[in-house]
């Protein structure tokens, strides 16, 4: 790994990563393996959100170009999110693409992570399914969205007649995360979702 | 004076034998009772054979002192042929060398050209620094006294005389500073070297006892002129110069501390007093500057530029990266590295890393700029600085500059004269997508299809083409007709300006549309 990669991680462990700052917004880095390649962060969801009381495991990147070149991260973390693929948990963000600037940092990565949950961008969308969803029923977008922070990011509010469903789909015969996800995107109808699956 | 005359006499014939002997044809006898003068400058091949004594103790010749350590400005450090001891060190360890006789028989009595030894202060040979001999110890703990005293030294405040690192006078100097050297001391002791000065070598300069020396050692001032140069070893505090010193010494200067001041000559003091202060404003900006850009970071590898850990040895290290347009700090390297990165597009090149804001060009620096006038100055000396440096693009008239009329280097033609306009004239025009296109004027039609044909489709491609086609045709016949000429290969039409189209007709690579 080039020097300078591994200076600039190292300096952004000690000097911005540790800080109050990054404690109070709930973020947080380690590192995987000794030759700072590899990293795991974790962000909470943004209060006042479907996203809240949810913590979200991202995997990072640093390319051996870092700072020059951003860092690749993609949530580890199941998220029904109209920027992040609910599959691949691949992350559709400007700023980790063309917009990045060698001045930023893993922080303000994790920073912008946060604030995209808090403001999706539905007309610039990774996850077209989602993104529809979000675009003509909000509603039923922020119920899935609120359900799967429960489901996978430990999240505290459960809805039963959610569960329900999702229950019944098992009962059926079906794995319960191909029935969470069928169900999330046939907007809860039981029906649809079983001749979705069956299909 | 005159001791000293003997003494080299001596060190000379002692030189001649032993510099001669290695080289008879006599069996080699037991040691010869003499220190080998090659081993003593460190020199001497033999070794062990040798037959001189190979002994050094007590007899360093002071000249084989490194003058360079004594100023120290030795680059040789432990490497280097001459000894590192400063002269008081050396002069100690002449003391216990008995005796200068006047036989030839004297063995290892170094060459003393600048001191004699303790005993001789029998003689009539007098000298300020016997001071500093009967003192030595005491010397050294007023010496370590001082050392703890660094830190209440008396601060420099600029536009005020300034007395703290430079001794009021010479017997302050070689007193060790202290404040028991009263004036009239110095005085005394200047009379009676006066006096013995002028009494061992009046057969030198026929001095009377009345000249007053008013500098310690140097040329009276009586027999100065206004054009007597300065002696520029004690001017420059250079331990070649001592009290023997025949030449002019000049007064001490209370800007720099050095006895540079020319005693008689106001215009030269005049000189060197302003010398004194731009040197001095100059230091004082560059210490501001560097004050200024000592805790600055990198926004990109965030460490300090200055302290930066010399990553790549380059010339680019531990140097400001300063943007035209906005005022983020980085170094040099990073920036330069963020600008000609090649996975991001031209435009997020030119735009600050930390602001986004577009910078057209990088200004490196040694020290962080603050203000926009500071940085105004620093891109006018730049960019005045690269006027003289020729284009590499250029070739002198042989290549073209991508950047013409903007580039910052010379455009200098072989011969020196330079070029004031573009070579490259450059057409915009709006394609069929509406986009603005940058085109050279005296471009060829092949460059241009070679261009076209690496990103569009063969349709769009080929009407484009002919497009073009047609317009350069319209052009190049326009350009015949005017000049009188009918074109025999379009032989079909009868009027090449107006059936253009139609005379593309009878070309099959073209067919009309």
């Amino acid at each position: 790994m080039a020097n300078i990669a591994e200076q600039r991680i190292k300096r952004e462990f000690k000097e911005v990563v540790r800080s109050d700052e990054v404690a109070a917004c709930n973020i947080k880095v380690e590192l995987v393996n000794d030759n700072f390649t590899e990293l795991r962060g974790e962000i909470g969801g943004p209060p006042d959100t479907a996203y809240e009381g949810g913590k979200f495991k991202l995997e990072i990147n640093i390319p051996e170009t870092y700072p020059f070149n951003p860092p690749q991260v993609k949530f580890v973390t199941k998220i029904w999110h109209p920027n992040i693929s609910s599959v691949t948990g691949a992350i559709c963000l400007d700023i980790l693409k063309d917009q990045w600037a060698a001045a930023m940092t893993l922080r303000t990565v994790l920073l912008s992570l946060q604030a995209l949950l808090a403001a999706a961008e539905p007309d610039d969308p990774q996850d077209a399914v989602v993104a529809q969803q979000y675009k003509e029923n909000n509603a039923i977008f922020q119920r899935t969205a609120r359900h799967w922070t429960t489901a996978y990011a430990g999240g505290p509010n459960t809805d039963t007649e959610l569960e329900e469903k999702i229950t019944s789909m098992k009962n059926m015969g079906f794995d319960e995360h191909k029935a969470r996800v069928a169900l999330s995107t046939k907007d809860w109808d039981v029906t649809r979702a079983a001749e979705y699956l069956i299909s | 004076m005159t001791v000293e005359i003997n003494l080299r006499r001596e060190s000379i014939a002692v030189m001649a034998e032993g510099g001669m002997s290695p080289q008879k044809d006599t069996p080699a006898p037991s040691k010869v009772n003499l220190v080998c003068r090659y081993f003593i400058h460190g020199v001497c091949t033999k070794g062990s054979d040798c037959r001189y004594i190979h002994d050094r103790s007590g007899s360093v010749p002071s000249d084989n002192i490194c003058k360079f350590y004594l100023s120290n400005k030795c680059t040789y450090g432990e490497n280097c042929r001459y000894q590192h001891v400063k002269r008081e060190e050396s002069r100690r360890s002449t003391q216990p060398v008995k005796s200068i006789s006047n036989s030839t028989s004297v063995q290892s009595q170094p060459r003393e050209r600048l001191r004699v030894s303790s005993d001789s202060r029998q003689s009539q040979m007098v000298t300020l620094s016997k001071k500093g001999l009967d003192h030595s110890i005491e010397q050294s703990q007023k010496k370590k006294a001082q050392d703890l005293k660094w830190a209440q030294a008396k601060a420099f405040v600029p536009g005020q005389k300034y007395n703290g690192a430079c001794p009021s006078s010479y017997a302050a100097a070689i007193g060790g500073n202290d404040s028991d050297v009263t004036p009239q001391r110095a005085s005394q002791e200047y009379a009676s070297w006066n006096e013995r000065e002028s009494e061992s070598s009046s057969e030198l300069y026929n001095l009377t006892s009345h000249s007053v020396a008013t500098k310690t050692g140097g040329l009276p001032l009586a027999l100065a002129t206004a054009d007597t140069p300065l002696c520029p070893f004690f001017a420059n505090d250079i331990p070649f110069c001592d009290e023997t010193c025949k030449h002019l010494h000049g007064d001490i200067c209370d800007m720099c501390g050095m006895p540079k001041l020319h005693p008689l000559n106001a215009q030269k003091k005049e000189e060197h007093t302003r010398e004194c202060l731009e040197r001095h404003e100059r230091e004082m900006k560059e210490a501001f500057a560097l004050q200024a850009s000592e805790k600055k970071e990198c926004e990109i590898c965030l460490e300090n530029v200055l302290q930066q850990k010399s990553r790549r040895q380059t010339n680019t290290d531990r140097r400001f990266g300063i943007l035209e347009n906005c005022n983020h700090c980085f170094c040099l390297s990073c920036i330069k590295k963020w600008r000609g990165n090649k996975d991001s597009s031209i435009e997020m090149q030119k735009f600050c890393p930390t602001c986004r804001t577009h910078s057209d060009f990088v200004t490196p620096s040694k020290y962080w700029v603050e203000t926009s006038e500071e940085k105004a100055k620093l891109i006018k000396d730049y960019k005045e600085m690269l006027k003289s440096k020729p284009c590499r693009f250029f070739k002198k008239g042989k290549g073209e500059c991508p950047f013409d009329r903007k580039c910052f280097y010379l455009h200098a033609l072989a011969d020196g004269t330079v070029v004031e306009r573009n070579q490259v004239k450059r057409r915009r025009r709006t394609n069929a997508e509406g986009r603005q296109e940058v085109m050279d004027e005296n471009s060829n039609l092949w460059s241009f299809i070679n261009r076209r044909n690496m990103n569009f489709d063969r349709n769009e491609f080929l009407s484009d083409l002919l497009d073009d086609v047609v317009e350069d045709v319209i052009s190049n016949v326009n350009e015949l007709t005017r000049n009188g000429f009918r074109c025999h290969c379009w032989s079909c039409t009868q009027n090449l300006a107006l059936d253009v189209e139609n005379a593309l007709s009878t070309l099959e690579v073209f067919p009309p549309r």
